[in-house]
Formats: structure tokens, C-alpha cells, sequence
């Protein structure tokens, strides 16, 4: 690196922020997502419009009745997506409903089976009284079914709307689906209209979008929970009433961990510090990027009239 | 909770996992060796993956299996539609060939998206964009637990205890009674279940105040029974600040379409319409930036989160020590970064091709 010459001008602050080196920035973010995992701070997250009808909508199906849920998104969408589907499957096994689960995503199905192993085949209240939701260990087949990963994408949701077995003739396991017992009078989606709710987590394509746009028509009670990015495209369908809740990023996961307060670790409400001062340090940054272009601009604006003038 | 201890393949691919994600880390510093590595071994095993479940997801089935197992010889059509696709890339000739498993597939998405689509994002979303632009303000103590919903903070657990509480006491006086302990008109208090929960109290209190909290929405008409004796004439009162909400979304959905109006030149009224929805646009885009940066940070954070083993059972974080990990591939990738550039330095520099007049050769320069 060459020395700066000895009469060289010297650079003003907003030069030298100009050419800071951005390293600099990855090492403030760094810190901003590290610093608060060891010493959190507790920032509040009050549930909003969206999440609340989320919860609602969830609460309000009947003991017992079935649900379809679709469970669309990679490892690398845990983070946002995770917090909510354990979530809203405790809410579920609390009132005692039967969950039939597929998949559009070919690496969701690990993911799904070890939250079947550790939510719904697990007792989650061991000290708490025999008859409580949380300890039943539901059984495959008559309290829940994961049919597995089908390829397709909007063919598959095209025919789950119409006949479910023509999708799904058989489950991941080989066995016809006519022959378990949980689906037992289950033609289509159509048929969790009235006693349930369809509940998708999905984190792109194919995915919540693909089922508003091809079953809207159904007028199915859909309830969404999707990665950040994607909370744009979906607002306009729970906005027109299309979603009965819409559940979006980090933030709206554990806005919905608040509400259902499921047992054990809550990643979701853990990781809000993080994002709260990780936003403040990219916002900070934006307002400094602007703050130096506009004393550029002015320092342009000076040399070009003081420059005419002489 | 139902936990096996990790198989040894399963500890590795957790320390595999750390050591890579400061591999990839470590391109925020600058281009490396150990980056590339990731980079690689991530494509490679990404294209390993999507070749599996391909044949063994969506071909063995589908195809395979009814051409082989079941006999069904129809699927030689879709057999022979896929090996059209490999003509394009094996001659350029009779690259024409491809073009009909192309138009297939695009006919038949398009078939199945496009009434889909047209009624969903085009119909529907145009029916609630007409929808009423008058917005009435919720009378606390005679709207029924649908309209109580609407109000923030209102779940139907709170909408239902609200109506009970005002039962119970004949109407809320003042809007902080919404808040409880809820009487039970008799001088005691309804029972638990029928007061607010701690969150919900939390919830309904925090939503109480704002240009869109239940002070401004809602107000306190006079208690109707219900009786045949009292009959109700209910009282109209408007929401302001929703009405002008309604309208600009209005103003800002139509402009934004006249922007992208272009039989028309965007001079004059029509441009200042157009200009002013190119800012509800920009709006658009700056709030789905917004969700973009939360969605980054998120995956950082998962990321931290598997490193300091926050997401990991207590069984198994003793079995795979991430800390540890993450300290030793640390100090592995800042050594072997040091060692490179060492090496990097003492190589001898290209030399200049033009100083000694003729040049040199350029397959004569050292190569890196």
C-alpha cells in the first residue's frame, strides 16, 4: 500500500466514508447477529393483525376434526418457517386434531418426519396429567399420515382439488390410501371445507401461492405461513380474504410462538432480538449510504458554481 | 421428547456443516481457496442430489415403473417426448425436435394456471379493490363478535369475553373498562376463564392507542338488551382515518396501472398521475426489500443458531460440541488463508510486456 504524500489534501469524514472498506460493515453485522444471542435483550414482538387470524382461524376448527396441511420448504428456510409448523402443530395436538400432511418439496420429507417424531409421537408434557392432548402419542394412520413428496407442482395441487387419491394413490410407504383409516371419506381438499382447514408452510415454488391461485375457487379456509420474501406476493390474497391468516418471516413466527406458547426451546422468540438489531444496523447503513451521496451531491453542486464563477 | 442419540455419520455432518459455513464466511473477507471449496463441493453435490430424486421421485414411477413393471406401453409417448429434449443438445440440426416436448409442457401449464390465475389474482383481487371505501367505527357495546374481530388485538376468544363482560354489566361506560377485571354486575368479578388472559390483556391494551388502535376504531354507543322492549337503532360513526387509508389505496392502485398505460403519452395530468404511481410502486418495492433483508438476516441467524448449538437437543449438543468445531475450523481457514497469501506474495510478479520494446509472449507469462 502506497504512503499518502505529504501535502496531500486532507480527506474529509465523508470521503473517508465513502472508501471505508465494507469488511468493516460485515464485521458490525456480524456482531449485531452475534452480541445478542449471548446477551439478549428481550425486545417485544405483540402479535399482529395477520398472525392473530392465523391463531383464530386455527382456534376456532373443532376438537378432533381433520386438517390438510402442506409442509413445502428446505432446511434452508428453517429458520423462518420452523418456529411456526412446530407451533401450529402443538396447537393442533392440543385439540386433538388428525393431520393428513404432504409434501410438493422433495427435502422437506426428513424435516417432517422428525417433527412427527418429536411433536405428534412424543409425549410433551411428561409431568402433566395422563389425559392432557400434549402426552398422546398419535398413532400413523388413524391420528395422522404424512403421504410424502409428489412431483408435479401446480399438477399435483391442480388434482389434490379435485381427487386426492388420483395425486396420492398410494402413501411414501407403497400402501394404497384408500385402505387408511384417517382418509376415510376424503375425496379432494373440498372435503376439509366445512369441519377443518387447509395449513400451508411454504417457503416458495411451488408452493402457498400455487394453491390460493388454483383452489381459490373452492373457497377453501387456507392459513399461510411463508418465508419473509415471499409476504409481498401473498398480502394481496389474505387482504382480498382468499387467506383466512398469513403468518411471514421470523417475526410473524414467533409473533405465533407468543400465541401458542408450545413446551420447550422457542427459536422464534430467541431470534427477534437478532433480527431487530440486525434491521437497525442495515437501516443504519442505508440512512449513511444516503446521508454521504447527498453531501457528494452537494460538494459537486459547490465545485461546479465556485468553478464557473472564477 | 422422543430423542435417539445422533448416529457417528450424523456428529460428522453436523462438524462438516460448521467447518462450511465458515468456508462460505469466508469469502466476506476476500476470495479464497477454501471458499471455492465450499462453492464446489455445494454445486457438485446440489447436481448428485436433484439427479437422484429426480430419477428415483418423479421418473421411476412414472415411467420406469409403467414401461417396465406394468407394461403400459402408452408412456412410450411421454418416453419418447423426453428424449426429444437431448436431440437439442446432441445436434443443432435437428434441434427442431425439441421444440415438441417444449410446447407440451407449456400448453399444459398453461391450461391448468391461466383460468387459475385470471380468477385469482385478476378478478378477485379487482372485486376487493371496488369493495366499500366508507369504514364505521365498531360499537363496542352492540356489535356482535364478527365486527368486534375486526378491531386490532381482537381475537374471537377476546371478542367473545368482551360480549360477555358487557352482558354482564350492562354496557361499558368508558373505553378502559374493555381492558378488565370484567364485573359481574353484582358487585364481584366474572370467573377467570371469563377475564382476559395475561396475553390477551397485553395484546388489547397495546392495541388500545394510535391512528388505528381501538380508541380511534371503535366507540361507546348506548347498551342495547336486545329485548323486544328495547329495540335497537344502531349508531353510525365513521372511521376517518380508514376512509382516507381505502381512498389512497385506491388513488395508488390506479395510478400504478395508469403508469403502465402507454397508448397514452405520460404528459401533463397524465403524467403527474403516472409519476405518483410510480411512488406507490417504488413504496411497493421498497417494503419488499424490506422483507428481503429480514429474510437474509433469518437465514444468518439459523446459521448462528446451529453454531452455538441453540437448535439442538441437549443430547445432542453434547455429542457434537459445534463451539469447538466452529473455533478449530476458524482457526484452520485464517491459517490457511495467511498460508496462500504468503505464497501468493513470493511468487515472482508477470513481467512487463512492454519493457524492453518487443514484449514478451503471453504463454510465456507464470500463470496463476
Amino acid at each position: 500500500m502506497s504512503a499518502t504524500p505529504a501535502n496531500a489534501a486532507p480527506r474529509g469524514l465523508m470521503e473517508r466514508l465513502r472508501t471505508m472498506d465494507r469488511r468493516w460493515l460485515f464485521l458490525f453485522m456480524g456482531l449485531a447477529i452475534v452480541l445478542p444471542i449471548f446477551f439478549p435483550i428481550g425486545l417485544p414482538a405483540l402479535p399482529g393483525d395477520a398472525t392473530v387470524d392465523t391463531y383464530d382461524a386455527v382456534a376456532n376448527i373443532k376438537d378432533g376434526s381433520r386438517v390438510f396441511m402442506s409442509i413445502d420448504f428446505d432446511p434452508a428456510s428453517r429458520p423462518e418457517l420452523e418456529p411456526f409448523a412446530k407451533s401450529v402443530l402443538v396447537q393442533l395436538k392440543r385439540k386433538r386434531c388428525k393431520i393428513v400432511i404432504v409434501s410438493l418439496w422433495e427435502y422437506a420429507p426428513p424435516l417432517i418426519n422428525g417433527y412427527v417424531r418429536s411433536i405428534l409421537q412424543a409425549p410433551l408434557n411428561p409431568g402433566g396429567p395422563p389425559d392432557d392432548p400434549l402426552n398422546k402419542i398419535y398413532e400413523r394412520k388413524t391420528d395422522f399420515i404424512f403421504l410424502g413428496f409428489k412431483s408435479g407442482k401446480q399438477a399435483v395441487i391442480n388434482t389434490l382439488g379435485q381427487s386426492l387419491p388420483t395425486a396420492y394413490p398410494t402413501t411414501q410407504e407403497g400402501e394404497p390410501v384408500g385402505t387408511i383409516p384417517i382418509m376415510e371419506g376424503i375425496r379432494s381438499v373440498q372435503d376439509f371445507k366445512d369441519s377443518g382447514i387447509l395449513i400451508l408452510i411454504s417457503a416458495g415454488f411451488p408452493g402457498a401461492k400455487e394453491y390460493v391461485e388454483l383452489l381459490s375457487r373452492y373457497e377453501l379456509p387456507i392459513v399461510v405461513s411463508t418465508t419473509a420474501v415471499s409476504r409481498t406476493d401473498l398480502q394481496p390474497f389474505y387482504s382480498s380474504g382468499q387467506l383466512k391468516g398469513l403468518v411471514a418471516g421470523m417475526q410473524g413466527a414467533a409473533e405465533y410462538e407468543q400465541l401458542v406458547n408450545p413446551p420447550g426451546e422457542q427459536l422464534g422468540k430467541k431470534g427477534l432480538d437478532v433480527l431487530n438489531i440486525g434491521t437497525l444496523v442495515i437501516i443504519l447503513a442505508i440512512v449513511l449510504g444516503n446521508l454521504i451521496y447527498l453531501a457528494e451531491r452537494r460538494q459537486q453542486k459547490r465545485a461546479a458554481s465556485g468553478g464557473g464563477a472564477s | 421428547m422422543n430423542l435417539q442419540p445422533w448416529l457417528t455419520a450424523d456428529v460428522v455432518g453436523a462438524w462438516i456443516a460448521v467447518f462450511l459455513t465458515f468456508c462460505i464466511l469466508s469469502f466476506l473477507y476476500k476470495d479464497n481457496p477454501f471458499y471455492k471449496l465450499a462453492e464446489h463441493l455445494f454445486v457438485g453435490s446440489s447436481v448428485g442430489i436433484v439427479i437422484v430424486n429426480t430419477y428415483y421421485g418423479p421418473l421411476k414411477p412414472n415411467l420406469v415403473g409403467r414401461l417396465w413393471d406394468d407394461h403400459n406401453w402408452w408412456y412410450i409417448i411421454p418416453l419418447v417426448l423426453s428424449l426429444c429434449l437431448f436431440v437439442r443438445a446432441a445436434s443443432r440440426s435437428l434441434s427442431w425436435v425439441g421444440r415438441y416436448p417444449v410446447a407440451f409442457v407449456v400448453g399444459l401449464y398453461a391450461g391448468i394456471n391461466l383460468p387459475a390465475v385470471a380468477d385469482s389474482n385478476l378478478l378477485t383481487q379487482a372485486r376487493a379493490t371496488a369493495s366499500d371505501i366508507v369504514v364505521e367505527r365498531v360499537d363496542l357495546n352492540n356489535a356482535s363478535p364478527a365486527k368486534l374481530r375486526k378491531l386490532p388485538g381482537f381475537g374471537s376468544a377476546v371478542a367473545a369475553k368482551v360480549v360477555g363482560a358487557r352482558k354482564a354489566i350492562g354496557g361499558f361506560k368508558a373505553m378502559g373498562q374493555i381492558l378488565g377485571p370484567y364485573g359481574d354486575g353484582k358487585g364481584g368479578l366474572l370467573p377467570q376463564e371469563q377475564q382476559l388472559s395475561a396475553p390477551q390483556l397485553k395484546l388489547v391494551s397495546y392495541a388500545m392507542s394510535g391512528p388505528r388502535g381501538i380508541r380511534a376504531q371503535a366507540f361507546l354507543g348506548a347498551y342495547h338488551s336486545g329485548s323486544k322492549d328495547d329495540p335497537y337503532k344502531p349508531e353510525k360513526k365513521y372511521f376517518l382515518f380508514g376512509i382516507l387509508s381505502n381512498l389512497l389505496m385506491l388513488a395508488g392502485t390506479l395510478a400504478a396501472l395508469i403508469y403502465f398505460y402507454f397508448s397514452v403519452p405520460h404528459k401533463g395530468a397524465v403524467g403527474k398521475v403516472a409519476r405518483f404511481g410510480i411512488w406507490t410502486l417504488m413504496l411497493g418495492f421498497g417494503a419488499s426489500f424490506g422483507y428481503t433483508v429480514q429474510g437474509r438476516i433469518s437465514l444468518a441467524i439459523g446459521r448462528a443458531f446451529s453454531i452455538l448449538d441453540k437448535d439442538k437437543s441437549e443430547l445432542h449438543k453434547n455429542q457434537v460440541h459445534s463451539a469447538y468445531v466452529a473455533l478449530i475450523s476458524i482457526v484452520l481457514i485464517v491459517a490457511g488463508i495467511i498460508y496462500f497469501e504468503r505464497r501468493a506474495k513470493r511468487r515472482p510478479p508477470p513481467a512487463d510486456p512492454g519493457a524492453d520494446g518487443g514484449g514478451v509472449p503471453t504463454e510465456e507469462l507464470p500463470q496463476y
